[in-house]
């Protein structure tokens, strides 16, 4: 029903050549609570680390040697073995974005 | 009770496509998308409980990740710095090989023609 309402409305802006900007009210009334949901989680989620939690951080990295050092994580189950491989895999793939980031494009150096 | 309100706009929109008023059918349409938007979204949703509350990151992970980004954006800065002016050498050095290599072939397409034997020219 919404794709018939976008259908609706890009039919009307089709013959109206002169309001153009007409069309991104609709599209931010669409977004603004999508955004909010965005907002909702990417508040807790996606939150650089406080000062406070980097210590805590450099302590669970220590535990996780002494963990490999003691042998502890040849006793994870395949199934945490793999949750852990994918949040890896995802931690990884950060890098790989701040990249794209540092080198102003998405495939390949711009020189 | 939102499908009601969402026909009755629906009407009313219909009616006004036939009025040919474009800045109320343009009002309408964005309260027809602000409804269909509150309905998929926001507060009915949470309140359904369809939506799951955030999930708390252990500060290892968060660590990593931002400390991942921004040695990326470093990463990616450096390389594109390194790679510029070497890119802008070979590029000259090219530009100057070819001119060279156009040259040598004008001149051995010029010999050529002079050095056939044919009448048809």
């Amino acid at each position: 029903m919404l794709f018939q309402f976008f259908l609706l409305r890009w039919q009307c802006g089709k013959e109206e050549t002169e309001g153009a900007s007409k069309g991104f009210s609709s599209a931010a009334t669409y977004s603004k609570p999508r955004l909010a949901t965005f907002w909702h989680y990417a508040k807790v989620e996606l939150v650089p680390p406080s000062p406070a939690e980097i210590p805590q951080a450099i302590a669970g990295i220590k535990n996780i040697l002494a963990g490999f050092n003691s042998g502890r994580l040849g006793q994870t189950t395949v199934k945490d073995a793999f949750r852990n491989g994918m949040v890896c895999t995802e931690v990884l793939m950060w890098f790989y974005i701040g990249e794209c980031i540092g080198k102003g494009g998405i495939v390949g150096y711009a020189v | 009770m939102f499908l009601h309100e969402m026909y009755e706009t629906s009407l009313l929109s219909l009616a006004l496509i036939k009025t040919k008023k474009r800045t109320d059918l343009f009002r309408i349409i964005d309260l027809i998308c602000y409804q269909h938007s509150t309905l998929a979204c926001a507060l009915p949703q949470f309140y359904n409980s369809n939506m799951v509350p955030p999930v708390v990151v252990s500060p290892v992970i968060k660590t990593a990740r931002w400390s991942f980004l921004l040695i990326g954006i470093f990463y990616g800065k450096q390389r594109y710095d390194y790679l510029k002016p070497r890119a802008e050498e070979e590029r000259r050095v090219e530009e100057a090989e070819k001119k060279i290599r156009e040259e040598q072939e004008k001149i051995a397409k010029a010999l050529v023609e002079a050095s056939e034997d044919t009448i048809l020219k």
